[in-house]
């Protein structure tokens, strides 16, 4: 039998600030972070040669963290982060806070971390490649391209919180985070580690939201106009681990429990087979929840973003809701999206924070996150005490 | 030594050329695969050299590798892995069910050389009329997808970025994934292609050598770069047993650390390299004295050639001297995101064949790693049971991998 997981310590940037209490009252009181936002091709640091065509500034919806906030919330954890990218500042505030409140006493050796990012130094990589593209070797910028390595994210992390035992970093869609967190969860049970941090972080740029934009997901109408397109958010987010034993047999006691967690690779989204396939996923999930409450509401974060994965995901839910004779709604009850953008790896991660209320009065949650590439994790969350294995 | 987990199959492509038989031949031949970069223009820079593979549709003759315009290295990818489930005896039936297969790839660029294709082409006409398409194939997940679907993977699927420690980390991931009985078959492995983007960083950073990659020698200056793509196909013992399959060697053990020290240089003690080599040794329930080749790191960087010494020197104590080691990027030159899956797969061809690579270009050996059996001039003759493969990145990230002859 595997050892059951329990989540010991949580931390968040947002939209609207740091800490995981913002987080809530914000989505409490329905504060919408999403502004208009123009870019301008270049601010990433882009040059182009005279003559060349350079396309109109790029308008779109985006929901960013205020500047100078995980800085102030948190000055110790930016030490030797003054050239580091700014995703980088998010993730230490966000981990500064879930270790804190985890109050774990594990050695540095017996702690490990998994990070992960969609769009990790993406601004880093850009700026360095036009320095090489404008000056030619003497363009390329030792710090632009040691501080824009993926992993700078987890280096950083590992040096300033001294998680000295497995680290990674992954690199991934949507459902990227909750993958670092299946990994975590492995690294735990195997016995390698006896605390993980796992999280995930993002910063917006002119080229990720130009990209976006020109494959036709990005909203860049005005809601009344059209209600349908991805809004991209940024932040970052940290849980603590743990096995529930150790965290009892210290006394300590865990916020919720991971009563399961599965990811799968579907073949292609527009066919028939996979949202059978992604309906195969969800099914016993919603049954083993089920099972523990009754007949009492799930809680449900949905991977919806206005893009066209949502009538698939909507389509496979349905067929989750039959197949249990409609003892589940599959309406997403998360704001997240609504209010904070789609935050990509870091999204299901606020959603956690946002189910852990919920969860904590006895409830269950399903968080699940679906990416274009067909990546898609699903986490299931229940009270820490509760008797559902770890699936 | 722990024999629950097992390699049904290798794929290796390098500089050395396509398979295991070609790079072993490589290696029996000692023939660096260094030449004058062709891939970009390297005017400008201080270095030309470093190592390419063949072109995908060179290496895979015949083979569809998904189109001219798929990236590169998903193209390299798709014909060594590929040629890891023919090594393992799956290419014509694969008995294990699609959601019980998974894929756990290491790399730091992944489809960077798209990413390039599109800056290039933004530089030139203009980012309203650049063609985006190229920027589609960038994000780790796409070339997730392309080959999960390509080989029907249904499972788990994931895309490590620990610098160059990645190949090997992918591989402690998947031991866990099938230990703990969450897949059946794991594809694991690294890669990297050679890119202006790396040469240009690692240049700036000083860290290519002006003298050609020579590995722990008295007076080293740097590394050199390569491009190389390493997959192995692991499989529970009793599984691969049952299906009457023919291993290659087990995947003993494994481990991962972190430095904790700083984001591009190695801690001098060796402290996180020490503590990955025991913890890889511990999980692979063998002590440093059984083991009878190390695959080094051995970038030829002053600094990180000394740390992988002191932390070995740490675990091996006064045995070190007897334990055959070399760098086998002095063939091959640093594959960085692939080094650690391309120096497991050589290990493997080691075990295999009782034979370990002599390093290149070293004449005079630094005294300082004075201890260190460092090899040189010609191959060894092994009877190792246990061979030891470490990898070490930026951002501290350190790896290792215990190999068993079967």
């Amino acid at each position: 039998m595997r050892p059951r997981i329990v989540v010991t310590g949580l931390g968040a940037v947002t939209p609207l600030g740091v800490g995981t209490a913002v987080l809530r009252a914000g989505l409490k009181a329905g504060r919408s972070c999403i502004l208009h936002r123009v870019r301008t091709p270049g601010e990433d640091g882009g040059r182009y040669p005279e003559g060349a065509v350079v396309s109109a500034p790029v308008g779109s919806y985006e929901a960013t963290v205020p500047e100078a906030e995980p800085a102030a919330a948190a000055p110790e954890t930016t030490k030797g982060l003054r050239r580091a990218a700014v995703h980088v500042g998010f993730g230490a505030a966000a981990s500064h806070e879930a270790l804190q409140q985890s109050d774990s006493m594990v050695p540095p050796e017996r702690r490990g971390l998994v990070f992960s990012s969609s769009l990790a130094s993406c601004r880093f990589s850009y700026r360095l490649w036009h320095g090489l593209l404008a000056s030619g070797a003497a363009g390329a910028s030792p710090s632009l391209f040691s501080e824009g390595v993926p992993n700078a994210l987890s280096g950083h992390l590992a040096r300033l919180f001294q998680i000295l035992g497995p680290g990674h970093m992954l690199g991934g869609g949507s459902d990227v985070g909750l993958r670092a967190l299946v990994l975590a969860q492995d690294t735990l049970q195997a016995g390698r580690a006896d605390l993980m941090l796992v999280g995930a972080a993002e910063e917006l740029s002119e080229i990720a939201s130009r990209g976006y934009r020109k494959f036709g997901v990005v909203k860049s109408r005005r809601a009344d106009q059209s209600p349908a397109g991805l809004v991209l958010g940024e932040g970052a987010a940290a849980i603590v681990l743990e096995r529930e034993r150790d965290v009892l047999a210290a006394g300590r006691t865990p916020l919720l429990a991971v009563a399961g967690i599965r990811s799968a690779q579907l073949a292609d989204l527009r066919r028939e087979a996979s949202i059978d396939q992604l309906a195969r996923l969800i099914e016993p999930a919603v049954r083993q929840a089920l099972e523990s409450t009754g007949d009492a509401p799930l809680w449900l974060a949905l991977s919806r973003n206005g893009t066209l994965l949502d009538r698939f995901e909507a389509r496979a839910l349905a067929r989750v809701a039959r197949r249990v004779q409609g003892r589940f709604e599959p309406q997403s009850r998360s704001r997240v999206k609504e209010l904070l953008g789609d935050g990509m790896s870091v999204s299901p991660f606020w959603q956690l924070v946002e189910a852990q209320e919920h969860v904590a009065a006895g409830g269950q949650a399903l968080v699940l996150s679906l990416s274009y590439y067909g990546a898609v994790s699903l986490l299931h969350l229940a009270p820490a005490g509760s008797r559902e294995s770890s699936a | 030594m722990r024999q629950d987990i097992v390699i049904t199959g290798v794929g290796i492509v390098t500089g050395l050329g396509v398979g295991p038989e070609a790079t072993l031949e490589g290696l029996r031949r000692q023939r660096p695969a260094f030449h004058r970069l062709r891939s970009f223009d390297t005017r400008g820079y201080g270095e030309h050299r470093g190592v390419e593979a063949p072109d995908p549709a060179e290496a895979f003759p015949g083979l569809d590798l998904g189109g001219q315009r798929r990236d590169r290295a998903v193209q390299h990818l798709t014909g060594t892995i590929d040629q890891a489930l023919r090594d393992a005896g799956l290419e014509h039936e694969n008995p294990v069910a699609k959601e019980r297969r998974e894929l756990i790839l290491g790399s730091t660029l992944v489809a960077m050389l798209s990413a390039e294709q599109f800056l290039r082409e933004e530089a030139d006409v203009g980012p309203a009329r650049a063609r985006y398409r190229s920027l589609g194939e960038w994000p780790p997940e796409c070339a997730l997808y392309r080959l999960a679907r390509r080989f029907e993977i249904g499972g788990f699927s994931s895309m490590v970025s620990n610098a160059c420690a990645s190949g090997a980390a992918s591989m402690q991931l998947a031991i866990d994934r099938l230990r703990l009985g969450h897949a059946d078959l794991v594809i694991a492995g690294g890669f990297d292609p050679m890119c202006e983007y790396t040469f240009a960083g690692f240049g700036s950073l000083l860290l290519l050598s002006k003298s050609g990659c020579r590995p722990f020698q008295n007076g080293r200056d740097g590394m050199l770069l390569g491009e190389g793509y390493g997959i192995v196909v692991l499989e529970r013992a009793d599984d691969a047993c049952a299906r009457g399959a023919t291993p290659r060697a087990y995947l003993a053990g494994a481990s991962a650390s972190s430095d904790g020290f700083h984001l591009t240089q190695p801690d001098p003690e060796g402290a996180g390299a020490t503590r990955c080599i025991q913890a890889a040794l511990l999980d692979a329930g063998v002590t440093a004295q059984e083991v009878g080749y190390v695959n080094l790191h051995g970038t030829g960087t002053p600094f990180n050639d000394l740390s992988e010494f002191r932390a070995l020197r740490r675990v091996f104590g006064e045995h070190l001297e007897a334990v055959p080691a070399s760098s086998t990027k002095s063939y091959l030159g640093h594959t960085l995101g692939g080094a650690g899956a391309v120096e497991v797969v050589i290990s493997v061809l080691a075990l295999q064949h009782g034979l370990a690579p002599p390093t290149l270009n070293v004449s005079e050996q630094d005294p300082e790693t004075h201890g260190l059996d460092v090899l040189a001039g010609g191959a060894r003759r092994i009877d190792a049971e246990v061979a030891l493969s470490n990898s070490f990145g930026f951002g501290g990230a350190n790896a290792a991998v215990v190999v068993g002859r079967v």
